[in-house]
This record gives structure tokens, sequence and C-alpha cells, in this order.
């Protein structure tokens, strides 16, 4: 189909002076699997082949999305990237693609028996792990296999894998009246699977452990942050660091490149290479070749992430971090695999290190809660009371209150664990936190902890 | 549109060896430009279709879709859904019921949508006192959708949206804060006709510069006076998803099981109306082709109902309520909400503002969401003020909401009779969807307020 579209496309989009254009060809295959009590509650197969065109009109460059590859629809496609053009009057930038080797063809995906079969032995760990487990919503797999082509109107063209996938499971426990939740998620690397049953443990131990949990005293306290938590701040922050932002004096990062804005410990660095990073991309969407770079070290900020446009405003060289949301979207920044450097303490060491405080395992409303202009966040949270450097009791129905880069200042002390998430077009890691002060909001009376 | 009546019948009878075979066929064009001050930033405009197919068994569903819309492609996917335990019986397709108004269209005029862009910015930007900057997203989609099922349904229509979201930046010390507008409706460019973009710009950007200059919002729990409009997506959250019969079916809502309790207070009256005419979250039919309804959730504080799609129809042994919503093809539908919002009462705003003693003024809700297994929530909100002494005294900022659906809906204590609407997305597991959510100016007693300060 896209060969017979294509063959379509060209002579409509030169008839109309379309020049130079380029073509962003996105091929994927995938599958979700949920159980249900040992079934497969659903079971959704894909197979999608889209594109995104841009073409030169006049210098300028104009661009449509193709997801309809019935050629009657190539003079429509020709109008959009017309009328964009020269509407936006940005202009035309050819691609330079890198001279790659084809990628080895992902495998397939695994059989659906087997898949299910997995499903449902980490479903059923989880009722096994605490008696208190009334229900496991769900427990499910997804996966894509899909590929990336850059292509050009002279015949040149470059290919990368983009696979990967995830698995899920929520559940509930209960104890009288007391219902609480617990899940794990976790991003998966093509053709491996992480021990999905010791996730749905820990998800079951998340739910029980909550059942007896109270409120805690507004004020301030000492917190760890566990290091689920702080990728999901750090992924909700990220676009401070983006040189697009930073131009647009929407990034509070604006104007401090070289200066210093996290604790001397804190390492912040994007590799597309990382043996354990999930993300493999060998270039970005644009062409370049993905590179390893330091964006803070030593607490201080050396370098924004830039796709080709922001770095031209910006005065920075593209280091490969073009990438598209979507295949529907125009190139913005992204990254491959960051990670916020791990330090030398475990978590007991870090609790121990804390005394008195709180750890937090969960937060939620992260999308709306905080604010990436500013760095505020304001987030429902749960987690536990410690004393003494010992876990004591379940906290929930808080909030937990900051500034993302003043806690990047204040940190005290960073774990030597690091979870992993999907984030933006990549993925991220993270260790957990040991941080000062942050402000608490609970339903007991009112107080000061530190 | 997209297939033929011989090619749906042909890839219902290929998928018909289980209790049931949907198809689902879409047709879209979308246009969404980034602009800010000086420049547009991005422009994506494009034409998807694609076809969705569905086949029940027992309690279960399975899904395929794609973008190949060859007959011989959509048979092989049909054939392998198709598990062979149903009776294979299919009803012939009825006549179509078309819906939708044929002459409504999203609009080609490229032109006409940066013109608003640049109106938009151009008010906003000028309205100074620190404003730094202003982005504005402006979207439309032209969305024809076919259903046709093994029960005989065959239903079209055709959907037209778009929306224009403005968001203001001001700097004020060292602190940069926003402020939002993002009017909406399911109409065509004449949306734009008669809308005040330049009064959205310059209300956004007064949110930017009185965020940007006020304290730490305090924490505590404290009484919670919320805005009418958009504020209302704190009963979405709070009890909406609650209601949505995905979770009900399964036993994992604080709301299963009470039909009939009270469960809320005697003020609250919680409907959700696909059915207003232009509205933002509006449809002629939901994603599995049956009408939209005004569906009555809670009455005087009593649960009537839930929302339901086709298959927890089945679960549940009750009626579907024209809620089978989803966001393109590429999802299978789920019950969702479409305008949710709490029915007028009878104080007026200043009545419930001079009535509070101390709290919180919240003028909007940036976002939330819930779990609907214990009806535990959070809500960001914006466009916050103390009140003291029951006068709006001072503006602060980084306030979140947070408490559980049950406690809440107990918890109203008044409710205005301004009722206003206002637009956004729900994000679930059938994509992300227009919807309205409102309400008249509304105090909680007592709320866990998280603060800043």
């Amino acid at each position: 189909m896209l060969r017979t579209y294509l063959e379509a496309f060209f002579p409509a989009a030169q008839a109309a002076g379309v020049g130079q254009m380029h073509f962003y060809i996105k091929q994927a295959r995938s599958r979700d699997v949920s159980v249900y009590r040992g079934e497969p509650e659903q079971v959704t197969q894909a197979e999608e082949c889209c594109l995104f065109i841009e073409g030169e009109v006049s210098g300028y460059s104009g661009s449509a999305y193709v997801c309809d590859l019935r050629p009657e629809g190539c003079g429509e496609a020709v109008r959009l990237i017309r009328e964009s053009a020269l509407g936006k009057k940005r202009p035309f930038l050819p691609l330079q693609l890198p001279d790659l080797p084809e990628p080895e063809e992902p495998g397939d995906l695994p059989p659906l028996p087997e898949l299910v079969a997995r499903l449902a032995a980490a479903e059923q760990a989880a009722y096994d792990a605490d008696s208190r487990v009334e229900l496991v919503h769900s427990c499910s797999l997804s996966e894509y296999r899909g590929r990336v082509t850059l292509a050009d109107s002279t015949g040149r063209s470059v290919t990368d894998l983009n696979s990967g996938g995830h698995f899920e499971i929520s559940l509930t426990a209960r104890q009288g009246d007391v219902v609480q939740l617990g899940g794990r998620s976790c991003p998966l690397a093509p053709g491996s699977y992480p021990d999905m049953e010791l996730l749905a443990r820990q998800a079951a131990r998340d739910a029980a452990g909550m059942l007896e949990a109270s409120s805690y005293p507004t004020g301030h306290s000492p917190v760890v942050l566990d290091s689920r938590v702080v990728c999901q701040l750090l992924d909700a922050f990220l676009p401070a660091f983006f040189a697009k932002n930073v131009q647009s004096r929407t990034s509070i990062l604006a104007g401090k490149l070289g200066e210093r804005i996290a604790g001397e410990l804190t390492v912040l660095e994007e590799d597309p290479f990382l043996p354990e990073g999930l993300c493999r991309r060998r270039f970005d969407d644009e062409g370049i070749p993905t590179t390893a770079k330091t964006i803070l070290s030593g607490g201080i900020l050396r370098t924004y992430l830039c796709d080709r446009q922001s770095a031209a405003w910006c005065g920075l060289v593209p280091g490969g971090n073009g990438f598209r949301p979507t295949y529907a979207e125009e190139v913005g920044p992204g990254y491959t695999n960051l990670i916020l450097r791990p330090g030398t303490l475990s978590r007991q060491e870090l609790l121990a290190d804390m005394g008195n405080g709180l750890l937090i395992t969960g937060v939620n409303g992260v999308f709306a809660g905080a604010n990436p202009t500013s760095g505020d966040f304001s987030l429902l949270s749960r987690g536990y009371r410690v004393q003494g450097g010992q876990l004591c009791g379940g906290v929930n129905q808080i909030t937990i209150a900051g500034n993302f880069f003043e806690l990047l200042q204040q940190a005290k002390g960073l774990g030597n664990d690091g979870a992993w998430i999907h984030s933006g077009t990549g993925c991220l890691s993270a260790p957990s936190l040991y941080v000062a002060s942050l402000a608490i909001s609970g339903g007991d009376t009112s107080g000061t902890n530190d | 549109m997209l297939l033929s009546n011989t090619v749906l019948e042909r890839v219902l009878d290929a998928a018909s060896g289980t209790d049931f075979a949907e198809v689902f066929c879409e047709e879209s064009r979308h246009t969404v430009i980034r602009g800010r001050s000086g420049q547009i930033d991005t422009s994506s405009s494009g034409r998807e279709a694609g076809v969705g197919i569905r086949v029940f068994s027992g309690q279960h569903f399975r899904y395929a879709y794609t973008n190949d819309l060859r007959e011989g492609t959509l048979l092989r996917l049909a054939r392998e859904l198709s598990d062979g335990s149903g009776s294979g019986n299919r009803a012939p397709l009825r006549e179509l019921a078309a819906y939708g108004d044929p002459q409504l269209a999203a609009g080609t005029d490229y032109a006409r949508k940066l013109e608003v862009i640049r109106r938009a910015v151009s008010a906003g930007m000028a309205s100074g006192n620190g404003v730094t900057q202003v982005a504005v997203r402006y979207l439309d989609l032209d969305r024809q959708i076919l259903v046709a099922n093994t029960s005989g349904l065959l239903s079209s229509d055709r959907q037209c949206k778009t929306r224009i979201q403005i968001t203001a930046y001001a700097q004020a010390g060292g602190e940069i804060q926003s402020g939002f507008a993002g009017p909406g409706a399911m109409a065509g460019l004449e949306f734009y006709d008669h809308l005040d973009v330049e009064g959205y710009a310059r209300s956004a950007a007064q949110k930017a510069i009185t965020a940007a200059r006020s304290r730490r919002c305090p924490g505590g729990m404290m009484s919670v006076v919320v805005d009418s409009g958009f504020g209302g997506l704190m009963f979405h959250e709070a009890c909406g998803h609650s209601l949505e019969a995905n979770s009900v079916s399964k036993g994992a809502s604080e709301f299963a099981g009470k039909l009939g309790c009270q469960v809320a207070s005697p003020l609250v009256t919680l409907i959700d109306d696909g059915t207003i005419p232009g509205a933002w979250g509006s449809t002629a039919i939901d994603d599995e082709g049956n009408p939209a309804q005004r569906n009555v959730l809670i009455e005087n504080g009593v649960l009537k109902g839930y929302l339901v799609d086709q298959l927890e129809s089945r679960r549940m042994g009750i009626p579907a309520t024209g809620s089978g919503r989803r966001q393109n093809y590429r999802y299978p539908p789920e019950s969702r909400m479409t305008n949710t919002f709490i029915a007028p009462g009878s104080s007026t705003r200043e009545e419930i503002i001079a009535a509070t003693e101390q709290g919180l003024f919240v003028g909007g809700i940036n976002g939330g969401s819930v779990n609907p297994a214990n009806g535990e929530f959070n809500f960001s909100a914006s466009d916050c003020w103390l009140i003291e002494h029951g006068r709006l005294t001072e503006p602060v900022h980084g306030a979140t909401l947070i408490g559980s659906g049950g406690q809440v809906l107990q918890q109203v204590d008044m409710v205005g009779d301004n009722l206003a609407l206002g637009q956004g997305y729900c994000y679930n597991n059938s994509g992300a969807l227009p919807i309205c959510a409102g309400q008249p100016t509304i105090r909680v007693k007592t709320i866990l307020v998280g603060g800043l300060a």
C-alpha cells in the first residue's frame, strides 16, 4: 500500500510545485493482552503503516500526515503541504541522512497462550502474596515491534528499530471497609520480560501495607523519595531542560547554562547506548545520530536538549534530540535514555541518615499537580512513617509539596537504586533521594515534624 | 464511506463465530497548529482512516485494528479474532441510521486558523504587567464514523470539533506562573465568528499575572468554594469515573452495588448529557453506534444509574446508555463521560462566598485523577484566593485538593444557581476524549488542601 501511495503522491506533489521532500515512515505491529481471573479478558492486535511528509514550497517547509494510504487522498496531502508552507513561512531544512546498515529485524511476538499463562501466573502470585488482596483489576502486557524509516525524494533512506513494551498490574486489598490500591508497572526491552510474579507480589505488598495507614500532621518534614517517585518528578520537569522552552522564556532554567542548579552529587546524562537503557535509537527523527551527553554534572547545568530548529535559535549544536511525539506531529525536543546517576547509599542507609521523617513510595496526579514552568509541585502521596531509620506504619491521604529545582539543590543523599519508566519519546531512570524538608499537608492536627 | 455494506457483511460473517461482532470504520481529518509570540511553532494536518473489529466471547473480548483497508486484510483479522465459540448467527444489516450534519465541516481555511492564533497571542501579550509569553494551540477535528454489528445495527455520524487553548506566562520576581483559557465546541470554523478570542486571551494573561504575584497556598483542612465552570471536573473525577461501568462491573468502584442509596448530599444532582447541542463533549451517537443520552447519575444525592457500554451491559445485565466512547479506531470503546455537570441550586455565588468565614476559593481546576476503587482523588487547583470573613482577600498558588469521592459528595453544603460548562480532555483506557465538566459555584464544607507553604 505504501509503495502505491508514494507512486501516486510524487507526481501530484511535483505538479503542484512541491520541491524537495522527505518522509518519516512508521510501521508497527502491536499486541496488548490483559488477563482477569486467569482468562484473557482483552486481546488487542494491530498493524499500521503511517507517514509524515514534509515538502519544500517556495523555500518554506510544509507538512501533512497520512494514515490513509488510499492513493485518492494524495491531492489533499499536497494541498495541506502547500497551505502550511505558505502559512508558516518557516525555511525548509533538508534531511542529512546518516549512512547506517539495516538493523536486524526484531523477532516475532511470542505465542499468545504462553503470554496469557505468564500473566495468569502473575495475577495468581498477587492473590497468593496476601490474603487481603481482594481484586486484581488489571494484569496486562503491551508489546510493539516498530520500524522508523527516514527517506528523501532522491531515494535515500535509513531505517531504525523502535520496539518495546510495558507490563502493568493494579489491584486492591481490603480490610473491613478500608480499600487500598497497589500497582506496579515496568517498561520492557524488546524480547525480554521482567519478573512479573515478583512485581505482582510487590503490588500486593503496596496495597496491604496501606490498609492501616493514617494521615500525617501538616507541616514540614524530612523525606526520602522512592526512585519511582523521583522518576515521575524528573519526567514532569524535563521540559525545563528543552532549548525550545528556554528560547520562548517559559523555562525556569533560561539563562542558567553554566550555573549550579542542583546539589554537587547530581549528574544527569543522556546515553542512547546505555546497556540497561530501553531506547535503542541510532539517529533521531531528523536523521542526526544520537549521542551521549551530560546535562548536569557537579550540579552545574551543562547543556539544553534541542532539535535542529531550537539549536539554531539558541546557538547550540543539535545532538540527536529531535523526535516526534507521535508520527502525526512535527519534530520537537526529545531524548533516548536519560539517567540521573545513582549514589552509593542503600535504601536502609538513606533512611538511617534521615532518622525521623517520611518515605514516600507513591504519588498521584503528577500531570496536573506539577507545574513545569515554575518547578512547583503539590501531589497526593502515600508512604511510610520513619522513626529511628525504621519504617513504622503506612501514611496516606497527604500531599507533599515543594519546588523540584530547590529539591535538587537541597538533596542530602542519593540512593544506589534506580527504577526505569517510559518518558516522552524515550525512557529515564533515577535513584531514591533524601530531601531535607518538604511541605506536608495532612488531615492530622497542624504541627512541625522537623 | 470507507467500506461498502457488502464488505461490512463479509467481515462480520468472518468474525461471527463469536457471541457478537462489530466493525468500526473511521475517517478523520485533524489540524493542530501551535503558535506563540512572533511565530508559528508547529503545524500538523492530515488524514487517517482505519477499521477496528471487535468480538465478544462470553465476558471477554478481542479487538484488532488496522489502516490497511483492503478486504483481504480485514477478513484475515476478523478470522483471527473469531474463536468459533459463538452461534455464528448474524442479523441482516438494517437501513443506515445516518446522524450528524452533512453541511458541518471543520473548515479548510488555513489562513483563518492562523489568524485566530495571532489574535489570541497579540491580545494576551498586550496585557503587559509581566506577561512574557502567550502560547496558543489551535485544533480541529472532522470525523466520520460508521458502525455495524451482528445485531444488525448500522449507524454513521459526522462529528466536527474545534478548540483554542491559550496559555499565558507571566513573571514577577523570580516566579514564572501560567494562566489558561480553552474554549471549544462541537462546531466548525464558524465557532470563531462570534467567539471573543481576545477576551479569552486577556483572561489567561490576567490569571498568569495574578498567580505570579501570589504567595504559596497554605495547606490543611478547610472549607473550599469551587467556582462555576470547569471546576466541575472535581465531580468528573470524584465520582464520574467511579460510575463508569467498567469499574463497577468488577466491583472496583466505591459505588458498586449502591443503586438507590444516598451517596451524596441531597443538594447534589449529577448528570451526564451527551446530547447538549454544540457542546464540546457531545456526539449524536456513541462509538458503538447507539444514540447519545442524557443520563441522570445521582439525583438529590441518591445514586440512580451508571454509564454503561455494550460489553458492560452484557456483564451487568443492564441497558447500555450511549456511553461507549473511543478516541479513534485504535481503541476498543469503554463506558466514558460526555458533558458531566452538577445541576444548579438556589444560592448565588456571592452568598456562598459571604457565608464562608475562612477557606479557599478555587477559580479553576487544571486537572486531576481518581482511583475508582476507593474514590481517592486529587485535583490541581488554579486561580485560587484565600477567603477571610466572607471576602476574597489574597491570591495564592500551588493548591491541590485531595479526598475521597464518597466523602466529598456528602460534604457539599451549598450549590449555586450559576451553572456553566468548561471544556477539557479525559484520559483513560479508550484514549483522550473531548469532555465538558461543569457546575454552578459550590461549597465543600471541609476538604484537605495540599499547599506549598
